[in-house]
């Protein structure tokens, strides 16, 4: 019924056009997509399945814009566990509706200088590849965390006024905060506060609540300001964000022992409450060149509003393992995370990107962040009908004291078919590895295979 | 619609120059045994570069017909727009996956390229400038708008059917992938008839050949046949529905602007 209704939503912003007959009209763009990824161990089991229609409406009544992109898709195996789920086809066939964006859009409002955009939008700020630390206002889309910078849309009121070919000031306005969305399939675990529990509440029964943030402007809203520039050959922004974390923190983790019987060890039950702290966020990106390499670097000081202390509660009785005591998880003090990248384009058209990155999305504190090395090379090759990856992928060191057994690789190779206009067939594999900690190290035995066919129209 | 007396007062100019420049080629081949004079050739490109940016202002659409050493066709569709003599937005409309890839020329030497699917323009570096604009075999350095004559040293190899032939080399400072073009150069409106560009290493790299058609008073493209000869890959560029002074707004030709699709 939703999807009926959004979908209805959509078709209305075709009446202008059909109105106005030709002069304006609709345009639709979109693609359908099917994205299959099989696990190499366990059973091989399908890892993800997900068949995609996106698709793009746009009208244009200058100086009015209206945009909407929706994702209408079947998601994953069939959820049904009795019977009575065979009566339910949303079970059999997992629908999931996504409004990605849905905003209207004034160019030149009040002043021929100024752009209004208002609605559900995704604000792109930074210049580094997917990594962006300052690009913060848009929660996290990471449901689909191999499909990494994906961010979900959001509710706001964003202006920008234009100095000449390339300035701006941009202040953007979110007046509702909405969280990220977590890792879903086999990766489910890898950013939960489950993995961060000591070993020995690692087979603890986990629950957790999450207090969200009144729903009023004053605790709900962010604001951000960004102001883009051209200097020396070089494009660079200043930006400055005052939003919550989109990924949330503990603040306090209760843990109890439960018997089941009076003469049984007990099984550990731990309740976590979580919260979603505000910080002010300084950030400063720049692109150029040296000579003929193309380079960006992008950083975000962070500065969280207040110290967060996650205390915890024990049970009256004695434990039979030792627990720390309340604890700091992220001290009011400046931390920093950045990005510095390059490019070059080799000779013969093979393409080349690196990028070091200190500090992941999840990672917050000075003495939390590690760091990573992203690494891509491509070729086109048969006249652009085959794009080849041989190397794609990351390597963090969680430790540099012993970086040898503190290390984690990501390796996505991938060869794509592009020989038909509007279609693209890629098939890959992600491969892990790694010893100690680290993110990747995290999905050390989900090596998978890949396989993505998308048409565009 | 450019008035007619100015049409033909450049169209006389142009007559008389042709007349005293064919004049002093001539003299300059029999009393110099050292060949043509270089400010000639300055000249001459000078002159090509007036015709090639006459308009105030163009906008057109364009059909690219990619050829590959087998015959295969694939279609690409576009719309152009050019205002003076160094900005010029270039927009893909077709095929669909393509559609919204945009590039944006602006003066000294700043391109951007804005691709949809990330939602926001990057600049682009200077090693990307000798790349394959979205699979065709025009660079961007090729779609650069920019005169030839600010960026190359122009020297007059000699005459061929009546036509100027002219060696293009980079001034100093000037970041190209070419080592050389060489030009022919029509005599009589000065439009350029075909550039064989070399590539660093002074081997044969591509041929442009260029059709123009007369309309509204300017001398215009039609179509460029772009050969790669290492890809032995062709793409015709077919100009349609072309307008000039239509009085174009800058606001066209910004980041703004080049990010809404």
């Amino acid at each position: 019924m939703k999807t009926i209704l959004y979908l209805g939503f959509l078709m209305a912003l075709a009446v202008p056009g059909i109105l106005q007959g030709q002069e304006n009209p609709l345009i639709v763009r979109g693609r359908v997509e099917t994205d299959n990824r099989l696990m190499l161990r366990d059973g091989n089991d399908w890892a993800w399945n997900e068949n995609r229609l996106d698709i793009s409406l746009e009208q244009r009544l200058n100086p009015l814009r209206i945009y909407g992109n929706i994702w209408l898709r079947h998601l994953g195996p069939s959820i049904v566990d009795s019977s009575s789920g065979l009566y339910d086809k949303d079970r059999i066939t997992p629908l999931n509706t996504d409004i990605r964006e849905l905003y209207a859009e004034v160019h030149g409002f009040i002043f021929d200088e100024l752009d209004l955009r208002a609605g559900r939008q995704i604000i792109s700020w930074g210049t580094a590849d997917m990594f962006n630390p300052t690009n913060n206002l848009n929660p996290w889309d990471l449901e689909d965390i191999l499909d990494f910078g994906r961010k979900m849309g959001a509710d706001a009121i964003n202006l920008q006024w234009h100095f000449g070919y390339q300035s701006s000031l941009q202040l953007i306005f979110i007046p509702r905060f909405q969280p990220a969305s977590m890792p879903a399939g086999p990766f489910s675990e890898i950013l939960s506060l489950r993995s961060a529990l000591p070993d020995v509440l690692a087979t603890a029964e986990y629950s957790d609540e999450i207090i969200l943030p009144r729903n009023n402007i004053s605790q709900s809203s962010s604001v951000g300001l960004r102001w883009r520039g051209f200097a020396l050959n070089t494009d660079f922004s200043l930006s400055y964000a005052y939003a919550r974390d989109p990924l949330p923190l503990p603040t306090k983790v209760s843990l109890d022992i439960v018997h089941e019987t009076t003469t049984s060890a007990g099984t550990p039950k731990v309740h976590a409450t979580l919260i979603y702290p505000r910080q002010h966020i300084f950030g400063a990106d720049m692109s150029g060149a040296i000579g003929r390499v193309g380079v960006w670097a992008e950083a975000a000081l962070f500065l969280p509003e207040s110290e967060i202390t996650a205390s915890v509660e024990l049970p009256p009785h004695q434990l039979p393992f030792p627990m720390p005591g309340p604890e700091v998880v992220l001290e009011k003090e400046t931390y920093l995370k950045f990005v510095l990248g390059a490019d070059y384009t080799l000779p013969r058209g093979s393409y080349i990107n690196m990028q070091f990155l200190r500090g992941f999305i999840h990672e917050r504190g000075r003495d939390d962040l590690a760091d990573y090395l992203f690494m891509q090379l491509e070729r086109n090759i048969l006249h652009n009908r085959l794009q080849i990856k041989p190397v794609s992928g990351g390597v963090t060191i969680a430790d540099w004291n012993s970086p040898g057994k503190n290390y984690s690789v990501f390796y996505a190779p991938e060869i794509s078919y592009r020989g038909i206009d509007n279609l693209d067939i890629s098939a890959g594999a992600f491969l892990f590895t790694g010893k100690g900690e680290g993110l990747f190290q995290g999905m050390k035995d989900m090596d998978m295979l890949r396989l993505r066919i998308s048409a565009s129209f | 619609m450019k008035p007619a007396a100015v049409t033909f007062k450049k169209a006389a100019t142009k007559g008389i120059f042709k007349a005293l420049l064919t004049l002093t080629v001539f003299a300059a081949s029999i009393h110099c045994s050292g060949g043509l004079k270089a400010e000639d050739a300055a000249e001459i490109l000078r002159r090509m570069d007036e015709v090639l940016f006459a308009a105030r202002d163009q906008t057109s659409s364009v059909t690219m017909i990619l050829t590959d050493r087998n015959g295969n066709e694939r279609v690409r569709e576009a719309s152009v727009w050019q205002k003076g003599t160094d900005k010029r937005l270039f927009r893909f409309t077709a095929p669909a996956a393509e559609a919204g890839i945009a590039f944006l020329s602006l003066p000294d030497d700043v391109m951007y390229l804005y691709m949809p699917a990330y939602g926001r323009e990057r600049r682009i570096a200077t090693h990307v400038k000798n790349q394959s604009f979205a699979g065709t075999d025009f660079s961007y350095e090729d779609l650069e708008a920019a005169n030839y004559s600010k960026r190359y040293e122009a020297s007059l190899k000699g005459m061929d059917n009546g036509n100027y032939i002219l060696s293009l080399k980079p001034l100093e400072g000037t970041r190209s992938d070419y080592s050389e073009i060489i030009v022919t150069v029509n005599s009589e409106h000065y439009y350029p008839l075909k550039m064989r560009s070399l590539d660093r290493g002074g081997q044969d790299y591509k041929i442009a050949e260029y059709n123009f058609v007369e309309k509204d008073g300017y001398w215009t493209t039609r179509e460029i046949t772009m050969t790669n000869l290492k890809r032995e890959h062709t793409t015709r560029m077919i100009f349609d529905k072309i307008e000039f002074d239509t009085g174009l707004d800058d606001d066209i030709f910004t980041v703004r602007n080049l990010t809404r699709y």
